[in-house]
C-alpha cells in the first residue's frame, strides 16, 4: 500500500503530519526534507498523496508540485505552509495543488483534505 | 530621500508592527490551541541597529533565535528571540509534551513555531501592502543574545539602518512565555512600502 509522502523541511513537522496521518489509519509512504527529495520519492514510491510545504531549502514546493506533475498528471498533492498570502495559494493551485491547508493547523483539518483529495 | 525617519513613516512602521504582530500572535496561539493566552500590548519600537542588542533586556542571556530572510516584492529579514525557558515550554506545548529538550526534535520545534509566527507578520504585511512576500527556510540557533543578533546584523549592516523591534508577551495558564520578534526592513523597500500605502491612502480618500 504506497499511502502518503511527507514534504516539510523540518523533522518536526514530519513527525506531527506522520502522527497525525497514521492515527488516523493512513499509511506513511515516506518523508522528504526538500523539493528535490519530494521528487525522486514521488518516483520511486508512487504515493497515493503528497503533502507538500512551500518554503524549503533547495527546492521549494512550488516548483516540486510543478515537476510532480509533469512526472504523473493525475498525482495528488495538498500543499502545507504558513505561508496563506493570495498570490502564492493561487500559484500553488494553478501548478496542480487540490487544497491549500495553512500552518497552524487543527489535525481535522489536514485529515479532511487529505481524504477528500484521495476520494475526488 | 528619508521618509523611514519621519515622524509619520515611524507612524507607519509601528502600524505594520502591530498588525503583523497581531497576526503572529493569532498563529502562535493557534498553535497552543488548548492554552488561554494573554496578549500583553505589544512594544513596538523604531531603533537603529547600533541600538539594538541594548534594548534587550538582558543581552547576555541565552536565547533561542530563528532568523528569516523574505524576498520578492521588497526585502527584509525577520528575527525571533525566545528565551530558553520560553523555548523549552512552547516545544512541550506544540508536542503535546513528546518534545520537552532543545535536542535536534526541540530545535526543529523551535523552527517551526518561529517560521509559523514570522508567516504570520509576513503575511499580515503583504495583505496590507498587497505584495507577494516569499521567505527563505528559516535558521535556528541557542546562544547569548547578543551572538546571536551580532551575526545576523553582521549580514545586513551594509543596507539597512534601522530595525522595527516590537516586544511581545504572552502569558499562558502553564507558564509565562515572551517573545521578541523584529523586522528589520531594506531601505529601498521601506521606501516602496511607504509610497505603495501612501498611494492606497490617497486612493481611498479620492474615492470616499
Amino acid at each position: 500500500m504506497p499511502g502518503i509522502l511527507i514534504t516539510d523541511d523540518t523533522a518536526f513537522m514530519r513527525m506531527t503530519l506522520k502522527n497525525i496521518l497514521t492515527k488516523n489509519g493512513f499509511d506513511i509512504a515516506g518523508e522528504a526534507a526538500d523539493g528535490n527529495e519530494a521528487i525522486e520519492m514521488y518516483k520511486s514510491t508512487r504515493p497515493d498523496l503528497v503533502t507538500m510545504d512551500i518554503t524549503m531549502p533547495n527546492l521549494d514546493g512550488i516548483t516540486a508540485i510543478k515537476e510532480i506533475m509533469k512526472v504523473d498528471p493525475s498525482a495528488r498533492i495538498i500543499v502545507c505552509s504558513a505561508m496563506g498570502q493570495k498570490a502564492l495559494v493561487i500559484d500553488a493551485l494553478n501548478a496542480g495543488a487540490r487544497d491549500f491547508v495553512v500552518k497552524p493547523f487543527q489535525p481535522d483539518r489536514i485529515v479532511d483534505a487529505v481524504k477528500k483529495a484521495l476520494t475526488a | 530621500m528619508n521618509c523611514y525617519l519621519s515622524e509619520s513613516g515611524v507612524d507607519l512602521l509601528r502600524e505594520i508592527g502591530n498588525i503583523g504582530i497581531g497576526n503572529a500572535v493569532s498563529s502562535l496561539s493557534q498553535l497552543l490551541n488548548d492554552q488561554r493566552i494573554n496578549i500583553r500590548m505589544p512594544e513596538v519600537t523604531v531603533v537603529s541597529l547600533g541600538e539594538l542588542p541594548d534594548q534587550m533586556e538582558s543581552p547576555e542571556k541565552v536565547v533561542a533565535g530563528i532568523y528569516v530572510e523574505v524576498g520578492g516584492s521588497i526585502d527584509l529579514h525577520m528575527i525571533f528571540l525566545l528565551p530558553l525557558e520560553s523555548a523549552r515550554s512552547i516545544t512541550a506545548s506544540v508536542s503535546g509534551g513528546l518534545v520537552r529538550e532543545l535536542d535536534e526534535m526541540g530545535l526543529s520545534a523551535v523552527m517551526e513555531v518561529g517560521n509559523i509566527v514570522t508567516a504570520g507578520y509576513i503575511n499580515a504585511f503583504a495583505g496590507l501592502t498587497g505584495f507577494k512576500l516569499i521567505p527563505k527556510p528559516p535558521a535556528v540557533a541557542v546562544d547569548l543574545t547578543e551572538a546571536i543578533l551580532g551575526s545576523i546584523l553582521a549580514e545586513v549592516q551594509a543596507a539597512e539602518d534601522f530595525v522595527i523591534l516590537i516586544k511581545t508577551g504572552f502569558e499562558t495558564g502553564e507558564s509565562d512565555i515572551e517573545g521578541f520578534l523584529c523586522m528589520i526592513p531594506a531601505r529601498d523597500s521601506f521606501e516602496i512600502v511607504y509610497k505603495k500605502l501612501l498611494e492606497g491612502a490617497s486612493d481611498e480618500s479620492g474615492a470616499g
